[in-house]
């Protein structure tokens, strides 16, 4: 955390030396969907991703993000089947179940703006493709699940920029996020909607491209 | 000011985002678990085709060493008659046992108090061989002989901290050859050992029910 920090900041620090690029910071909510629903069915409040964006023409800008989102839940008293490592029999076991599933997107990430940077609002439609790196964890009792697997993923995306003034804006946007599944489902499908806000720091000279 | 901004966010999402694995267990009520499993070959039909069975009046608790022994047999008279019942109101009929009128079935139930700790590797024999049981059937008991867990491999299994464990045996049909006893349903309380002793009674005797009421295949009917 503490090296995309310094990274983030070096990248900020050096933004007047590079034209037309964005650097976004995002808070985000995540609703799970799918298979992902079945297993942590609450939304999560725990998300966030750091985006930098280049322009490549006026409109178009081509970008990279990593992202993270906790979904979490306690499913208090359950009871389910399950097996042991290296025994094939089924143990039915009923106790709190609490499930996680943490995932971290990376993704290049491609943006047409439906204005130009003169407005006071930019719309934006994007997608975003790459892998993400998913782990699904069980507990219940004492007893641990933890499981971890690559992921590839897309995201299409829509959003808006509400500069404040030449470098800083508001990001507002809604992703909709599928991973495909790994080992064979033990690591579910992956699908939610993703709503982020956040800051974006510009250095403003889109027209100088 | 930009980059005090920055910081201020990071900061607030470091706020947020604190841990992966949010929430979690806060009492030791919420590590309880009730875990059942039984020989697979055997159906609702199998179980229903039982109806007699013993049960020895003790809990035999398995301990690595001798001076580890917490359990001085204070919880075993309620914690076997709950079991009893729950096998009573299933249909089944506790018998005394004889070699005459051996029962369909035995129930043992053992207690453990350490982790990593399971009786497949030890001798279970030493423990249990006071039971006369044993004798009724036309077998051979002695040294050597332990249950057979269709199930197995169990050792992977590492009961924690506290655990029940009640095993439903079948003595009509072991296997001599290996002096296995065939096990043909566990139920397992396993949990933490903390807390005043009667809440340490309340927490077995619910999730002991709660065995028997994840297992609808067992019973008379």
């Amino acid at each position: 955390m503490k090296k995309l920090l310094i990274i983030a900041i070096v990248l900020f620090g050096m933004s007047p030396l590079v034209k037309a690029q964005m650097l976004n910071l995002n808070y985000q909510i995540s609703v799970p969907l799918g298979d992902l629903k079945d297993f942590t069915d609450k939304a999560s409040f725990r998300g966030m991703d750091l985006e930098y964006h280049k322009f490549i023409t006026e409109r178009f800008s081509m970008g990279t993000a990593i992202g993270w989102n906790v979904f979490y839940q306690d499913k208090n008293h359950a009871t389910g089947d399950f097996r042991f490592k290296g025994n094939d029999n089924l143990y039915t076991m009923t106790g709190n179940q609490y499930r996680y599933v943490n995932t971290v997107p990376l993704t290049l990430i491609g943006r047409y703006f439906l204005t130009d940077g003169t407005s006071a609002v930019q719309p934006f439609l994007g997608l975003g493709a790459g892998a993400r790196w998913t782990e699904k964890r069980l507990e219940i009792g004492q007893y641990t699940s933890t499981l971890s697997r690559w992921q590839f993923t897309f995201a299409p995306e829509i959003g808006m920029l509400v500069p404040f003034n030449d470098q800083v804006a508001l990001n507002v946007g809604a992703r909709y996020s599928y991973g495909t599944k790994a080992s064979h489902g033990r690591i579910p499908e992956f699908q939610s909607f993703t709503f982020s806000i956040g800051l974006v720091l510009m250095s403003n000279n889109k027209t100088a491209e | 000011m930009k980059r005090l901004l920055f910081l201020l966010l990071t900061g607030l999402f470091a706020q947020l985002l604190v841990s992966c694995y949010p929430e979690g267990a806060d009492d030791t009520e919420d590590y309880d678990v009730a875990m059942t499993t039984y020989d697979r070959d055997k159906d609702a039909s199998y179980f229903a085709g039982l109806k007699t069975f013993s049960m020895p009046d003790t809990i035999v608790y398995f301990v690595s060493k001798q001076d580890d022994i917490t359990g001085d047999h204070q919880f075993d008279e309620s914690i076997l008659q709950l079991i009893e019942k729950q096998f009573t109101d299933l249909g089944y009929q506790r018998i005394a046992g004889s070699e005459s009128t051996p029962p369909d079935f035995v129930v043992t139930v053992s207690a453990f108090a350490n982790v990593n700790y399971y009786f497949v590797n030890n001798n279970w024999y030493d423990y249990w061989n006071w039971y006369d049981g044993w004798y009724w059937y036309n077998w051979n008991f002695g040294p050597n002989w332990g249950p057979y867990y269709p199930w197995a491999p169990v050792s992977i299994l590492s009961y924690r901290s506290g655990s029940i464990v009640i095993d439903m045996l079948d003595p009509d049909n072991v296997v001599e050859a290996s002096n296995k006893i065939p096990v043909i349903w566990s139920g397992i309380v396993d949990g933490v050992i903390a807390g005043s002793q009667s809440s340490i009674l309340q927490r077995a005797d619910k999730q002991i029910k709660q065995c028997f009421a994840q297992s609808p295949y067992l019973g008379t009917k």
